[in-house]
């Protein structure tokens, strides 16, 4: 596991790398993402305010932001922290952006104060003399803040540094690659993520407008169109080539099976057609069947019975109409019994009755 | 005359022009004839995966409509033998219809035929109209036999009627069906 997080961050760090660039360093546009703003190119100085809340704070920061810019078009950072008697000390950091254009091009902006502290806090020191490509500089960590002191220099403030602490401070020498390889160690480390202006969110805002007429990007869209079309058609072709092969290979046994099936299905036909006509067969000859099993006969007569497609009607003489009535009612064949007309009292005392019923066909 | 060409080919208004005409000639040239020719055979490999049946596949397929073919020919062939073919059934069947009415003591006094329709196109269906004398015994005996024969006739509508002690009079209405 420790291997894998070990190898995902030098893929990252790697990553990083590639989009790192200094600013002020060339009069191109750059294409990378990440600034690293050199010391030297930007004015800081801090102040302390004592305030109620932070939101107070921030107004006046931003106030201060624009009040004390020492250039006329500033690109701004600052950095607050709570000190112990209840006030905010505040940093700020001053670009000129008119004379250093291309901070506005990068996304994220860090400052060498920053890399500089994380270099002394990776290597557990409170100072280090630094050989970089800026040059060789000593940085010392007082009170959780980096300060720095050029070794040519004669200054006071640097004379009295140098004075003081030259014969303890370690020597660094650090190749460009491994300036890089701690940058992005401290972008990794995410301690940027407290300052303001680290994340350049005009440069974010901006759309990035893609040149169509820029003939190597058109070379690009061309060839990968063309690829596409000749990937695309080799395999339809080699599809085709594929199936015609099988489908062939299998046409006899094919054409077979489809004479067959026509054949099945045409029988089927014809089967479904004489079974339906079978099923759907008249049942009249179980209407004697069912006037035979009404044991009480009430003596009863049939002067006229009808059959109709499945109807029954039934006209004649009976003495006990109940009775018939009641076992028709009963009897699983007969449904939708009804009287077609009123039962009349006939001279032999009998009633003559009419009724109708339909005759199911169920076993 | 070559640079002076040269420097007209430079120019952006006939750079893009020939860009643009080049464009415009590919698409009408190649692009949408590629993608007709495209959809047509995506159209055609997919007619064709239907057909996609492993030989192996189609040997068992046949088998086994082999088996059920056999098997719903023999049905059909047991069937068909309740379904006459119709070999000149209008004037057969009257004469078929009188012996066996009279098997059942069933005097015939009329009996007409005529043709139906139907939507059966593997059958004919024939109408035949009957008027007759008998005791509702032997009629209703006659029903049932005609009904349930092997080759059987459908009892569309039956109407009796008369006094006891006498014979009944019937009209009957039968349908018949016959192969075509």
């Amino acid at each position: 596991m420790k291997e894998l997080l070990s190898k995902t961050k030098l893929k990252a760090i790697d990553a990083l790398t590639k989009q790192i660039a200094f600013v002020g360093q060339g009069d191109e546009k750059s294409a990378k993402r990440i600034g690293v703003v050199p010391k030297g190119l930007y004015l800081s100085f801090e102040r302390t305010y004592k305030v109620i809340s932070k939101k107070e704070l921030k107004s006046i920061v931003e106030n201060e932001k624009h009040m004390r810019s020492p250039f006329a078009n500033s690109y701004v950072f600052y950095r607050t922290k709570a000190l112990n008697d209840g006030s905010w000390l505040v940093k700020y950091h001053f670009i000129d952006v008119d004379k250093y254009p291309d901070v506005s091009d990068y996304k994220l902006l860090i400052l060498w104060d920053d890399i500089a502290q994380f270099m002394l806090e990776k290597r557990s020191a409170e100072s280090l003399i630094l050989h970089t490509s800026f040059g060789r500089e000593l940085a010392l960590l007082t009170d959780g803040s980096i300060r720095f002191a050029e070794l040519k220099a004669q200054g006071l403030k640097e004379r009295l540094l140098l004075g003081a602490n030259e014969k303890t401070h370690e020597e660094v020498q650090l190749s460009d690659a491994e300036v890089l390889e701690d940058i992005s160690g401290y972008l990794l480390s995410f301690q940027w993520v407290g300052i303001s202006g680290a994340l350049n969110t005009d440069a974010w805002k901006r759309k990035q407008g893609v040149n169509w007429l820029n003939p190597q990007l058109a070379k690009v869209l061309g060839l990968v169109l063309g690829g596409a079309i000749v990937v695309e058609s080799l395999f339809l072709l080699a599809s085709r080539y594929y199936m015609d092969n099988v489908v062939d290979a299998a046409a006899e046994q094919r054409q077979q099976y489809s004479a067959m099936k026509k054949t099945y299905l045409g029988q089927l036909d014809t089967y479904t057609q004489l079974e339906d006509v079978v099923i759907a067969k008249s049942n009249a000859a179980s209407i004697p069947e069912i006037l035979f099993h009404f044991d009480n006969k009430a003596d009863l007569r049939i002067d006229r019975l009808d059959y109709l497609g499945g109807e029954v009607r039934i006209g004649g003489l009976i003495s006990n109409m109940d009775a018939l009535m009641a076992y028709l009612s009963s009897h699983k064949n007969v449904k939708g019994l009804e009287f077609m007309s009123p039962i009349t009292p006939d001279r032999s005392g009998k009633d003559r009755f009419s009724i109708k019923f339909e005759l199911l066909n169920e076993q | 005359m070559n640079s002076n060409l040269k420097e007209e080919l430079q120019k952006p208004i006939v750079k893009y022009g020939i860009a643009g005409a080049a464009v415009l000639l590919a698409l009408q040239h190649v692009i949408v004839p590629w993608f007709e020719w495209r959809n047509d055979t995506v159209d055609e490999l997919h007619v064709k995966s239907g057909m996609l049946v492993s030989p192996n596949e189609l040997e068992g397929a046949i088998e086994e409509l082999t088996v059920k073919n056999d098997e719903l020919k023999s049905e059909l062939a047991a069937l068909k033998k309740r379904f006459p073919k119709d070999d000149n059934s209008n004037v057969k069947l009257p004469t078929e219809i009188r012996a066996l009415f009279k098997q059942f003591d069933v005097a015939v006094n009329r009996v007409s035929i005529t043709e139906l329709e139907t939507q059966l196109d593997r059958l004919n269906l024939y109408g035949i109209s009957i008027e007759a004398n008998g005791s509702a015994d032997r009629l209703f005996s006659l029903v049932s036999k005609l009904e349930n024969d092997a080759s059987f006739f459908i009892v569309d509508r039956v109407t009796l009627y008369g006094r006891k002690g006498q014979k009944m009079k019937v009209r009957m209405e039968l349908q018949k069906y016959v192969q075509r």
